[in-house]
């Protein structure tokens, strides 16, 4: 399990890379590399045990978030 | 001198679920009375859309949205008071206090006078130059001359430079 300080940090990180998606045309070519990032980090928290949630400007559209994230989602219920 | 102070929470999607969509976004509001009202600069829905469809439309890119000044108070209240909590997953609500001048807080009554209108919303993105007139609920008071915690109103950093800078976990917004 990470740190608070260690999972706020990926956190801030999947935030900016959302950001960056979102500003990017559609037919830029960093367009894959800024997905790829951001799901190889969102499934190491994951992996790490983190079971939170995103906030919206957090995440990517559905069909570009990690297969991980989305069946974590699906488990979200009132704890 | 007068003052002003901003209220923030970080939003959680595992909160959200029949509850407003601000709770999954995160929101940062504005009182120029004390605390007694709080508003939050938000996008206005075009009524052909359903809410799902404009969530799903709001993370896509460089969607941008007319704004508008809502009167949030409620939410924040509710946010303060534990409402949306689940277990030990719970929302903070900070509060930052900021002394302003004459002209800044002319400019701020002005903008809650006319409700935001002529503004306009897009979630916080990066690699677009420059947007004339575009916020997030983050960065819509920086055009009145209120010193913005942090500048590129992503909350997840925003809040903590809040933090930083003095604000106090609201536990009763006043």
């Amino acid at each position: 399990m990470l740190s608070k300080i260690e999972s706020d940090h990926i956190l801030s990180t999947l935030a900016h890379l959302a950001a960056r998606w979102r500003g990017l045309s559609e037919n830029s070519s960093s367009n894959h590399e800024v997905v790829s990032h951001y799901n190889e980090l969102l499934c190491f928290l994951i992996h790490t045990g983190w079971d939170n949630g995103l906030a919206l400007e957090e995440e990517l559209p559905d069909e570009l978030m990690p297969r991980e994230y989305l069946e974590l989602s699906k488990e979200w219920s009132p704890v | 001198m007068h003052r002003v102070i901003l209220y923030g929470f970080q939003g959680n999607a595992r909160l959200a679920k029949e509850n407003p969509p601000l709770i999954a976004k995160g929101h940062i509001g504005l009182s120029a009375d004390n605390g007694q009202t709080i508003y939050g600069f938000a996008p206005t829905k075009p009524n052909e859309l359903s809410d799902k469809e404009f969530i799903f439309l709001l993370k896509r890119k460089r969607q941008v949205f007319d704004g508008q000044l809502i009167d949030d108070t409620k939410l924040f209240h509710q946010v303060a008071a534990g409402k949306f909590n689940k277990g030990s997953r719970e929302l903070e609500l900070y509060r930052l206090k900021q002394t302003v001048d004459d002209t800044t807080f002319a400019k701020v009554l002005q903008q809650i006078e006319k409700r935001g209108k002529g503004s306009k919303y897009m979630l916080p993105h990066e690699n677009i130059s420059y947007l004339p007139n575009t916020y997030n609920c983050a960065t819509f008071w920086g055009q009145t001359g209120v010193i913005l915690p942090e500048k590129s109103g992503i909350l997840r950093d925003y809040i903590p430079a809040m933090i930083n800078q003095g604000a106090e976990l609201a536990i009763v917004p006043t």
